[in-house]
């Protein structure tokens, strides 16, 4: 039996010039059409999702993975009611607690207890059903000392464990999650993962989207994987997991575009220890990076910089080559270099790659700061993994530490 | 269950109106309580208003009305009550979902229950003016009867017709800020198109009807005038065809608004 069913579904988005329509505007090109003109508007349509037919049965746990832009945000909105589709239709079954965005529906004037309420009820709750969990929530959310106080002066921590305590505790058909996790920090985002889990035995469906691979193949039985508004696959979540980062693998290497002399980054490939090509990498296994640059000539001293980051915090590791290092690499206009890591400090979970190249004396940036792919970092395979914990909610570098008791 | 496909379907869209009326009425108490969260004078702000319109009333138009006669204060103070209500109840109507654009965005929810929650929200500034007004109608020189006891049916009509003006303005401010920027002047208009400095008698009778019919808010208006002024019951004609007006533009703008629900989020 299915909770929610996509026939045919395109959702088109107008993009239009200035956000908001003005009606002198319009106005004016009504009386341009009328007289035979041509309006001036550019009216460009976006299509976000394409033809799509999707069924998510009762109580799974499914994922939607994809790449930004893929669709997934549309339609977990679609799902949500928030916004109908151009074509087809989409149907629901059942009660759906959407948590689509941080602080969505949370009034900064009023007070946690009030939110609480006044959430309950955008969710279609009863005051009765709320109150019924109100200490739940309330303890979930860790917001005890803070219940009477208005949530303007909450911290963004505090906003989103509110609002996710609300939307999972008031035990909707349907409960939906966005990415908002990602806010939170680790212990919080453990302890969600740990409700959802819980929501899903209770039979709730649940539909997550997320770039935590390794949170997602934790948490779901089901993947759906969609690429510019289409389904590519959908099936058991380790098979849709496999073929989606084997697509990230052909994705990290960057298409060739137009030449116009500046120093790009032309292929971008990742490998590991027995030389495989892949994306996909266990916690403290090596990681060879190939890079190839295409400039309009031969550069003095050229100096590769990487980056990784979560997409989050900071930059988790800055790494760049010393300016003697590759210094006859680049004679020739196209030239490549290797980045050899010998144990991948990373916890599992995707990472975006970028790259910058500066060159001369004194150096000079040839090549800004690019994103050139993203890696994806498995549980561990057999590394350190007796003695220390990894944790796909924590924080993200990973240490190989051993404990032992002394004797 | 829901189908997105499916169309307009009043019996429907009522009762899933009436599953969410925890947010009508979440929407309204939200309303109210930051309304004046911040003022140190709060919903004293409510009778400032009517009073202060009442003082330039008696001050300029009493001489340019001319022979106003002896209940003119009282009957007028009653108008002004209704009419903020009204012009202030039917403003927040309109702008509500612009307000609520956050929201819109990110949860669903019945569109039209924002703008009931915000009519509603002045319903309490309503009953404390009454309060006030049972206390000086009298000193302004009106009568005390029984009819007061009417004083709810002008008010529900009140009510009803600026939920009928906000309800497809609400709908049009989403796509076209336009309607916010215009709804000001066309109060402002329609105070003056209203007998609330006047009594109706200053037209002539041939037109009450057309007057009522074309300005629903005529005959609530001047009920209230005739139950705090006169001490008489409302023009039951008068009321009967403002409340027809207001029928008929209930039952458009609803519709109005419900077509244009969908695309809401997608242009707010």
């Amino acid at each position: 039996m299915w909770a929610v069913r996509f026939e045919g579904v395109t959702k088109r988005y107008r993009l239009e010039r200035t956000k908001y329509r003005s009606l002198r505007a319009d106005v004016a090109n009504l009386a341009r059409r009328a007289v035979g003109a041509t309006p001036t508007e550019n009216r460009a349509e976006m299509e976000a999702l394409s033809d799509l037919d999707l069924e998510i049965d009762e109580g799974t746990t499914s994922a939607i993975v994809g790449r930004n832009g893929a669709g997934k945000s549309t339609a977990l909105r679609l799902i949500s009611r928030i916004t109908y589709p151009s074509e087809g239709r989409v149907r629901v079954r059942g009660r759906v607690g959407a948590l689509i965005e941080v602080g969505a529906g949370v009034h900064p004037e009023l007070s946690g207890r009030e939110n609480i309420g006044l959430y309950g009820s955008f969710l279609g709750f009863s005051r009765a059903e709320i109150k019924q969990r109100f200490d739940q929530i309330v303890e979930f959310a860790e917001v005890e000392h803070a219940v009477d106080m208005a949530v303007k002066y909450y911290s963004t921590g505090m906003k989103l464990r509110l609002g996710f305590a609300i939307a999972s505790f008031l035990e909707p058909a349907i409960f939906i999650v966005d990415e908002s996790l990602a806010v939170g920090d680790g212990a919080f985002q453990a302890k969600c993962i740990n409700r959802m889990q819980e929501l899903g035995s209770e039979g709730t469906t649940i539909v997550f989207v997320s770039h935590e691979l390794a949170a997602v193949e934790a948490l779901c039985e089901q993947g759906i994987w969609l690429d510019r508004g289409r389904l590519i696959q959908q099936g058991p979540i380790s098979d849709v997991l496999r073929a989606y980062s084997r697509s990230l693998d052909q994705g990290l290497s960057l298409e060739q575009g137009d030449h116009d002399g500046q120093l790009r980054c032309v292929r971008a490939t990742t490998s590991n220890s027995l030389g495989e090509l892949t994306s996909t990498f266990g916690v403290g296994e090596s990681l060879k990076l190939d890079l190839a640059f295409a400039g309009s000539g031969a550069l003095e001293q050229p100096q590769v910089n990487l980056r990784i980051t979560d997409g989050e915090r900071e930059d988790l590791i800055e790494c760049g080559s010393a300016p003697e290092a590759l210094d006859s690499a680049a004679t020739r206009a196209t030239w490549s270099v290797r980045c050899t890591i010998d144990s991948l400090p990373l916890n599992p979970r995707m990472y975006q790659v970028w790259c910058s190249v500066l060159a001369g004396t004194p150096p000079t940036r040839e090549m800004n700061w690019t994103e050139i792919g993203a890696i994806r970092v498995q549980p561990p395979n057999g590394w350190a993994s007796e003695r220390t914990m990894t944790s796909i909610a924590g924080p993200p570098v990973a240490v190989n530490a051993k404990w032992e008791i002394e004797p | 269950m829901y189908d997105a496909a499916a169309g307009f379907d009043l019996v429907g869209s009522l009762r899933e109106l009436w599953s969410y009326r925890e947010v009508i009425w979440s929407f309204g108490m939200r309303r109210l309580r930051t309304r004046y969260k911040q003022a140190v004078f709060g919903i004293g702000w409510a009778v400032v208003q009517p009073l202060a319109f009442l003082a330039l009333f008696l001050v300029f138009l009493d001489r340019v009305v001319g022979d106003t006669g002896s209940t003119y204060a009282a009957g007028s103070y009653a108008a002004l009550v209704g009419w903020q209500f009204a012009s202030t109840a039917t403003t927040a109507g309109s702008s509500a979902l612009v307000t609520e654009s956050g929201m819109l965005r990110k949860v669903f929810f019945p569109r039209e229950a924002p703008v009931i929650g915000a009519v509603g929200a002045y319903l309490p500034d309503l009953a404390i003016n009454t309060a006030l007004m049972v206390v000086l109608v009298p000193i302004l020189g009106g009568r005390f009867g029984p009819s007061w006891l009417l004083v709810p049916l002008p008010y529900a009509l009140l009510c009803v017709t600026a939920l009928a003006i906000g309800l497809p303005l609400a709908a049009l401010a989403v796509y076209y800020r336009d309607f916010l920027y215009a709804l000001p002047i066309g109060i402002q208009l329609l105070l003056f198109a209203s007998p609330v400095a006047y009594p109706i008698d200053q037209l002539d009778e041939r037109w009450h009807y057309v007057y009522a019919f074309a300005n629903p808010m005529v005959g609530p208006l001047d009920g209230l005038r005739q139950i705090f002024g006169e001490a008489g019951v409302p023009d039951w004609g008068l009321m009967a065809t403002s409340a027809t007006s207001t029928a008929i533009i209930l039952v458009l703008g609803y519709r109005l608004l419900k077509a244009l629900d969908r695309r809401m989020a997608d242009v707010v």
